[in-house]
């Protein structure tokens, strides 16, 4: 349990961080997509 | 926004225990009929006329927490922040497709951002934090795990097909498979469970605490910024706003779990220091409770949040790796959050918080122990940053129900674009105003989800899960009978439980059938659900029939 408690506060930590970063990298692209490229709808 | 407190095994006896009350009150005390004294408890002067967001069955008074200017200025900013960001992205909404699933543009990072914070609120934070240092590890093991195979199973299987729909919204899905009728069920039953009762309530809690605040002054303060910025720039500004607040709380809460590891010691050390139940992975629960647990986690299945987010993913595959990589931070969030609560045990225990310290604040208590001042703030912001994603989160969805899933549909007329974006802007408002009052009704937090949770699965797991998985083609009476079913019965017994119902000493709510045999509340999805299931059967026989007629 020690082991995992550890792990955890590096995946939370780190990993929500990583993700904030990616999000960072992503932003731009997402604000000025104008989002009509999505899936072809099939039903 | 699954619930995970309070609920299962009894009181322990052990003095150095945690005392136990199995129910957290929205407001502190019942607002019918008044406070209410803990079974055996001697009635206490009350020298605070407010009283105080606290849970259980009598109010406790313990002073506010102390927290210095730089904290309270980092809880200012946050807010202030929140609000710009409503303001920048309000001027990019060009419509209601852009507003209600940010015009189908969300990314991977940015969907793991708002599935993460949105899904776990307060209800979450609190909830776990209290049933850890009511009951150990359980919190984990018998209330979270079953959620990460739902979790898992709304990846792999349910989010990749339902990206195919060209739909905006779960009662829309409905639709498309079973007509309008299923479609307005399932909107009463989203707008119900999407009513942000638990992170407004989970505001007053904060302020209260924190700020020596009335929890009704906290929770409108709190919840009247969320609704700003999500009125301003709906989905996008309320994403855009997780992403921050995904990562407050995610740090946050990583940061105080390493404090609590250095102060109290590691899980195996402070195994030797409490009682061994608290390191059983299932603790005393019995197997009913595990079932009917087992039971609520299939709500993932039908989340109205992930539906949503789903047909605003850019692709189907964003959407699946943002849940498998939300599963992973979800579970190292719970396993900390349950440190925290444990550490609640062993302050207990060294005589520093006192034994009948309100279990629904532990989480507040101990980190107010552990951290220095600066980092506080952040977390108390974090935990603030917690409540807002969810409230702004459900209060969109609640108002789009009311609007796009229950009104456009019945109008003669369709409303326009504009029109469906003015609607559903204003609605926001008397959402979060139906949630501040809905909230009024219940004792307790855990009462409000197990009835928004039971209505929602009643109403739409078994249509829903038919219609991705086994229909070939539209069955309108099976959907529709199978939702009307879910809907009604569920808020039938629950009417009955309200009004008929009575109280056991551990919190239970029990009805007397007309039949003589009593039912318990927690358990009456076990029946809505199989009479759902049965609506649809019959409904299925109906079409088969009015087909071969034709």
């Amino acid at each position: 349990m020690t082991v995992l408690s550890w792990i955890a506060v590096v995946v939370l930590g780190l990993g929500s961080s990583a993700v904030f970063v990616w999000f960072l990298r992503d932003v731009r692209r997402i604000m000025s997509s104008d989002g009509d490229d999505r899936d072809d709808p099939a039903v | 926004m699954p619930f995970r407190g309070g609920v299962g095994a009894g009181a322990r006896g052990d003095a150095l225990q945690p005392t136990r009350d199995r129910r957290f009150r929205v407001w502190g005390e019942d607002p019918i009929r008044g406070a209410t004294a803990r079974p055996g408890a001697e009635a206490e002067p009350d020298p605070d006329p407010k009283p105080r967001f606290v849970p259980g069955r009598r109010p406790v008074r313990i002073p506010p927490v102390q927290i210095g200017a730089l904290d309270t200025a980092i809880v200012v900013a946050y807010l202030v922040g929140m609000v710009a960001v409503g303001v920048w992205v309000s001027r990019r909404i060009g419509g209601f497709d852009d507003f209600f699933v940010a015009g189908g543009r969300m990314t991977t990072p940015l969907l793991v951002c708002t599935l993460v914070s949105t899904y776990y609120g307060l209800d979450v934070t609190f909830g776990t934090s209290e049933t850890a240092y009511l009951e150990g590890i359980s919190a984990f093991f018998a209330y979270s795990a079953p959620f990460y195979v739902a979790y898992v199973a709304m990846a792999v299987l349910v989010a990749p097909r339902l990206h195919r729909y060209s739909a905006r919204s779960l009662p829309e899905t409905m639709e498309l498979h079973y007509g309008r009728g299923a479609r307005v069920a399932s909107a009463l039953s989203s707008f119900v469970y999407s009513a942000p009762i638990l992170g407004i309530g989970g505001m007053g809690l904060i302020g209260s605490v924190f700020f020596g605040l009335d929890p009704w002054v906290g929770a409108v303060v709190g919840a009247s910024v969320a609704l700003i910025y999500t009125v301003l720039g709906g989905l996008l500004a309320d994403a855009l706003t997780d992403t921050i607040q995904f990562t407050m709380m995610c740090v946050t809460v990583a940061i105080a779990a390493v404090y609590a590891l250095l102060e109290f010691g590691t899980p195996d050390v402070l195994a030797t220091k409490l009682d061994p139940t608290v390191f059983t992975p299932y603790g005393d629960l019995t197997t009913s409770q595990i079932l009917v647990y087992g039971s609520v986690a299939l709500t993932p299945l039908v989340e109205p949040a992930f539906y949503q987010r789903t047909f605003a993913s850019k692709d189907a595959r964003q959407i699946v790796r943002a849940l498998l990589i939300g599963v992973v931070l979800w579970m190292a969030y719970d396993w900390l959050i349950v440190l925290l609560g444990i550490g609640g045990q062993e302050l207990v225990r060294r005589g520093e918080l006192p034994a009948d310290v309100p279990s629904w604040e532990i989480l507040l208590h101990v980190v107010e122990h552990l951290l220095p001042p600066g980092l506080l703030g952040i977390f108390l912001a974090g935990c603030l940053a917690s409540a807002m994603s969810t409230i702004d989160s459900y209060a969109l969805i609640g108002a789009g129900n009311l609007v796009y899933d229950a009104w456009a549909p019945v109008v003669k007329r369709k409303p326009g674009d504009a029109t469906l974006l003015r609607a559903t802007r204003l609605m926001i408002v008397p959402t979060i105003g139906f949630a501040l009052l809905v909230s009024t009704v219940f004792d307790s937090l855990r009462d409000a989800w197990i009835f928004m949770a039971t209505v929602l699965l009643s109403t739409n797991f078994v249509p829903m899960m038919a219609a991705l998985f086994f229909l070939e083609r539209p069955s309108p009476r099976a959907g529709t009978w199978s939702a009307a079913t879910g809907l009604v019965g569920s808020l039938g017994l629950f009417l009955c439980f309200l009004l008929a119902g009575r109280e056991l000493d551990d919190g239970d709510v029990v009805w007397t059938t007309p039949f003589g045999g009593e039912l318990v509340r927690e358990e009456a999805l076990l029946f809505t659900v199989p009479a759902s299931a049965l609506a649809f059967a019959a409904g299925r026989v109906a079409d088969r029939r009015a087909r071969a007629a034709a």
